[in-house]
Parts: C-alpha cells; structure tokens; sequence
C-alpha cells in the first residue's frame, strides 16, 4: 500500500517537474517597448521597525523614478518604539517628495497588517500601489522594469523577485536557497499565468483595481496571497519581472522562522478554502485547472507522507520494542550490517529509480533557478541542510499549520 | 500558447511514463537476477549433496572413515542452505511478477532444506552429533510465529556452532512434503519448534530455549 502511494506521490511530482523545466525553456513573456512612468504610491506599513524603516524609504527615495510621481504613504501600525519619530523625521528632511505619515492605532485583536494597508490605501493618489514591506529594500531600477510587465488591462500587479537582505547564518542561508526557487517558479508561473502571490516586499497594484475588489482582507493572515487569490479570483493577471529586484530581512532563528512558515501555511489553508471554486474550474484557465490541483494535491501529499512516516516510525518502534521484550539487550546480538551485494539485490528498483530520477530533476531545477538568477551556488551546509534536514521541517511547519487551522487555534502575527 | 501547453503536458506524461516504465522494467530485471542467483546456489546445493552422498558410499565401501571425510562436507552444505535461505525473496517483498516462479524456488529450497535434515540425522547417528537440527513450522503474518522467529534468529547466533535451524512454512501446501512433516511431527499450531524428537506447541522464550538447547547438546 505504502509502495503504491509513494509511487502516486512520486509520478505526480516528476509529471509537474518535467512540465516547468519544458516552460524554463519555453519563450519569454512579452514586454511593452514604451517607457512607461505613471504615478505610484508606495505603502509602507510598519510595526515596531525602527531598524529598518529609514532604509526601506531611502532605497524608495533613490529609485531611478521622477520623483514628483512618487507618493510615499507610511502607515506606523500602532509601534511602540520609534517608527513614529523616524517616520516625521523621514517627512520632515525629504519636502521635496509627497510623503505622507499616518499613525494609527492597533485594536489588540489586529493579527495582520491589512487594516494598515487598508488604512494607507485611503490616502493612496496614485495610479498605482506599490506595497512595500518596512524591513525591505529595492534596487534602483526595479519600479522602471516593473512598469515593463504591464502591457495588457488584465494584468493587474507585477512583483519583484525578492532577495534575502540578510543570509548570514543557517536559517537565513537556507531561506535564501528558498526565495531562488520561489522566484524562479513564480516566473514559470508567470509565463503560463497561475502567479498567485503578491508578496509584500514590492508589489505594485492598479490602484483602482485594488479598491474595486475591497482592498485587503482584514480576517486573512496571509493577505498578500489572498489578495493576489482574489484578483485571479476575479480574472485578473498578475506578472513578475524578474529584472526587478527588492530585498527583504528574512527570520534568523528557528523560532521566528517557524512562526513565519505556519502564518503563510495558514493563511494558504484558509485562502485555498475560501477561493474552492477554482479547483478544476475551467473558468479559470491553467490556474483552475492546473495550479490550484496541483497546490492542494501537493498540500495532502505532504500531510499523505506524513502519516506514513509515523506509520513507518510507529511500526520501527514496536518492532524495536517487542525484540527488547523477547530479548533483553541480547537483541544487540542481532545487529549486523548489511554487505554491499545484499544492499543492491534489496533495493525495489520500481521506486527507487523514479525517485532518485526526481531527485536529479529537482537538482537541475536548482541549477537552472540559480542560472537563470545568475546566482552562484554557494553555502554547502546550507544546500545539504536544504535537502536533508529541511523537508521535515517544512511538513512539520503544514501539519503545525494544519492542526492550528483545524482547532482554529489564536492567530499571531 | 494553449497549443504548446498541451505539447508539454503530454511530453511529460511521456516522459514519466517512460521514467516509471524503465523503473518497473529494472525492477523485474533485478528480480530474474535474484532468482537465477538462488536457482543456481541451489543447483550447486543439489550437486554438493549429490556428491556427499556418493563420497559417503564410496568411502564407506572402501572401509574408511567416514565421519572425519564428510565433517567438512556438512559445514559446506549448511553454509549453503543458509545463504539460500537469506537471499530466497519472500513473496510479501517480491515483485515477482510470476508466483510460480517464487513457488518454485521456496518449494526446492523447502525439499534441500528436508534433505539437508535426514542427512543430517545420518551423519549424527553415525558419527555423533555435529549439530543440533531444529526444526519450526511458522504461519506467515502471524505474531507468534513472528516473535518465534527472532527468538531463534538470536538462539541460532548464541550456538551458531551446534545448532541447525530449518524453518517451514507450515501452510505451504504446495509441497507435499510439508504435510507428511506435519503428521510426523503432529503439526496443528500455527507456531511450532521440533527439537531432537520433541515438539513444542507453543511460543518458547529465550530464557526456556536456551536451557532445553542446552540439555540436548550435553546429551550428545
């Protein structure tokens, strides 16, 4: 039973991994000739980011951008620290720029930043919205290159593709593995429309489209993905352009780590529901019919492999447990290392052969997201940890998820 | 683009398909493998017993000696049947896709297994005992039989010197022989462990194994 589930699990990972390297190599998405440079209002919203405010503005300050089309709403989301008075200090030496500061007051039940958003998109003149987290940066040209990606009336938000700002230790080192893939996949994605995150470290929305669907969900703890859900919901497009890069500070311990991936876990549980029409839903192109299978299909084959993984460790632990009670620690007698010869004639080619066959695939697409990035593959632990100790913790992050979502367990930011 | 999405579903549906198929198709190669490796130690287990006996004969005719000529001779033959027996597929981890060929395999391993017995009990007769023959008759997916097993896996690594252990499948009726080992031995249980003469109906610990191992081997 369990053979015949792996091999399910395992011919549907291999399908879907062969179809992005053939959409790798399939033409590029057309760009708009035209420079393009409409009104943008950038919305900063920020708790408690002291630290990291200033640089989030300024990199905004030094875009290659005419400054008089640029609008800088800083939304300071109830801090307690000194986000106000870096935020009027902000104002008060950059007059020859629209920047707005609106404080405001966090209700202690808030456990998202939507409703800062919310509160920031009032003020918003501009044509377009450019959500910016207050602990990221961005590149000098990335506003210029996004503007490249809107060239139709449905394309509604273009992303940047984000780097780490920080990979200095472990966990950030594996997050920076983490966002080349994201990145590369969110092209792919792109290329056959299904990108469905708009991520808060540099998405730029049409305004009016934005406050045409509601703006954001204010009972959603991921609301950057459900409101990128919402507007493919309501047949809009969103695109990346990969030219554009922001940065963001990604969690460096474990602890911050782990309640940042069971948020976004959540908060894709609770929008996946909310949005359950599109499963298989014509209506909605390759995003129906394709991305959003694939999503949930690939959500219950980590929850699938993780009850068989306590099965396997279960039954282990029984066995190890009824050897001890018939032998005593005279079961150590019976330990001995298999040859070499015994290794191979035991192995059951009809899985394992699939299986190291995906894993030489997911490493070329490894290589091909750094290529393609020109990013060098670098940090050895990071990469060894990557593949060996961090699969288990992210189905630890989905059933920690799972479980909190199940039990509607209290949201925290 | 609708047109070239669809090349490239079905290019990966080949190609996985491709993938898996390869897979299988190893797979039944490694099994073939792994049969023909059994069936030739079991030739070579044939022949050698072909020759015990005949040395036995001849030597006997002669005059001779018999038992320090053949001492050698049943070390070779248990080695033997050991290793058959560790590398003989079970039908749970085979994916043999033919059960006649795994049939055939555990019903010549079985038959080696009851010859390798009754010469055994010759040689022990006449030359006294070199080793002790222990014969069990398990139930496949039966705890007992299960918890029985390992039991004597460990008893066979304690007295790896004196003991023979030569396990049946007690419902694998498509050996005749099996139920003619059952009568004499007046097999019912699921879970039995014949030894010298005696049959024990029920599961024997460690501890009780042990001691009547050892009662038998300070008889001999």
């Amino acid at each position: 039973m369990i053979e015949y589930v792996i091999w399910v699990i395992s011919f549907l990972g291999l399908f879907v991994s062969v179809f992005w390297i053939q959409v790798a190599f399939a033409s590029n998405e057309k760009k708009t000739s035209k420079p393009y440079e409409p009104n943008v209002s950038f919305l900063v919203p920020a708790w408690n980011e002291e630290k990291t405010l200033r640089k989030t503005v300024e990199s905004i300050l030094n875009l290659d951008y005419p400054k008089e089309k640029i609008e800088i709403v800083i939304v300071n989301d109830g801090s307690v620290d000194n986000t106000q008075k870096i935020g009027e200090e902000l104002v008060e030496e950059n007059k020859d720029v629209n920047i707005k500061l609106i404080n405001r007051t966090r209700s202690p039940e808030q456990f998202t930043k939507a409703p800062a958003l919310n509160e920031g998109l009032k003020h918003v003149t501009g044509e377009y919205v450019a959500c910016l987290d207050s602990d990221s940066t961005v590149e000098k040209n990335s506003l210029k290159k996004i503007f490249e990606m809107f060239d139709d009336e449905k394309t509604a938000a273009v992303i940047s593709a984000i780097k780490v700002a920080n990979p200095y230790n472990i966990f950030a080192k594996i997050q920076r593995l983490e966002y080349i893939l994201a990145t590369f996949v969110r092209k792919l994605m792109s290329k056959i429309d299904t990108l469905h995150i708009t991520p808060g470290a540099l998405s730029v929305y049409k305004t009016d489209i934005v406050r045409q669907i509601g703006g954001f969900d204010e009972k959603n703890i991921t609301e950057d993905y459900e409101i990128a859900m919402r507007l493919r919901y309501n047949g809009y497009r969103i695109k990346i352009q990969p030219d554009s890069i922001s940065y963001t500070n990604v969690p460096d311990t474990f602890k911050t780590m782990w309640n940042q991936r069971v948020r976004w876990f959540r908060g894709f549980i609770m929008t996946s529901i909310k949005y359950k029409d599109m499963f298989a839903n014509k209506k909605f192109g390759m995003m129906g019919t394709f991305q959003y299978p694939i999503n949930i299909i690939s959500f219950f084959a980590i929850i699938l492999m993780f009850v068989l993984f306590v099965y396997e460790i279960s039954l282990s632990a029984i066995n190890l447990f009824t050897r001890f009670k018939l032998l005593g620690l005279d079961m150590l007698d019976l330990i001995k290392f298999p040859t070499l010869r015994h290794m191979l004639l035991s192995l059951n080619l009809k899985i394992t052969f699939p299986l190291t066959v995906s894993f030489l695939v997911a490493l070329y697409i490894y290589y091909l997201a750094h290529k393609t990035q020109s990013e060098k593959i670098k940090h050895p632990l990071a990469l060894l940890a990557y593949f060996t100790v961090y699969p288990p913790m992210r189905t630890a992050h989905w059933i920690t998820a799972t479980y909190k979502e199940m039990f509607k367990r209290s949201k925290k930011w | 683009m609708v047109k070239t999405k669809r090349k490239m579903f079905v290019t990966s549906a080949i190609i996985t398909l491709v993938v898996f198929i390869t897979g299988v198709l190893l797979g039944v190669s490694l099994d073939n493998f792994k049969e023909n490796e059994v069936l030739t130690e079991l030739k070579y287990n044939e022949l050698d017993t072909q020759s015990y006996f005949l040395e036995e004969k001849f030597v006997n005719d002669a005059g001779q000696n018999v038992c320090d000529i053949l001492n050698k001779r049943i070390d070779s033959l248990k080695y033997r049947l050991v290793k058959i027996g560790s590398e003989l597929p079970s039908s749970e981890e085979s994916s043999m896709s033919n059960k006649k060929d795994l049939d055939y395999l555990k019903r010549k391993y079985t038959l080696s297994e009851v010859q390798f017995m009754m010469l055994l009990k010759e040689f022990n007769k006449n030359c006294g005992r070199k080793y002790l023959p222990i014969l069990f008759f398990y139930t496949k997916d039966d705890g007992v039989s299960r918890d029985q097993g390992l039991v004597l896996t460990w008893l066979n690594e304690m007295f790896k010197d004196s003991l023979v252990i030569l396990s049946f499948d007690k419902d694998f009726t498509d050996e005749p022989m099996i139920n003619t080992l059952k009568l004499h031995y007046n097999i019912n249980s699921s879970s039995t462990v014949v030894i010298g003469e005696k049959s024990y109906h029920k599961f024997l610990s460690k501890d009780e194994l042990k001691k009547i191992v050892e009662q038998e081997l300070s008889y001999s």
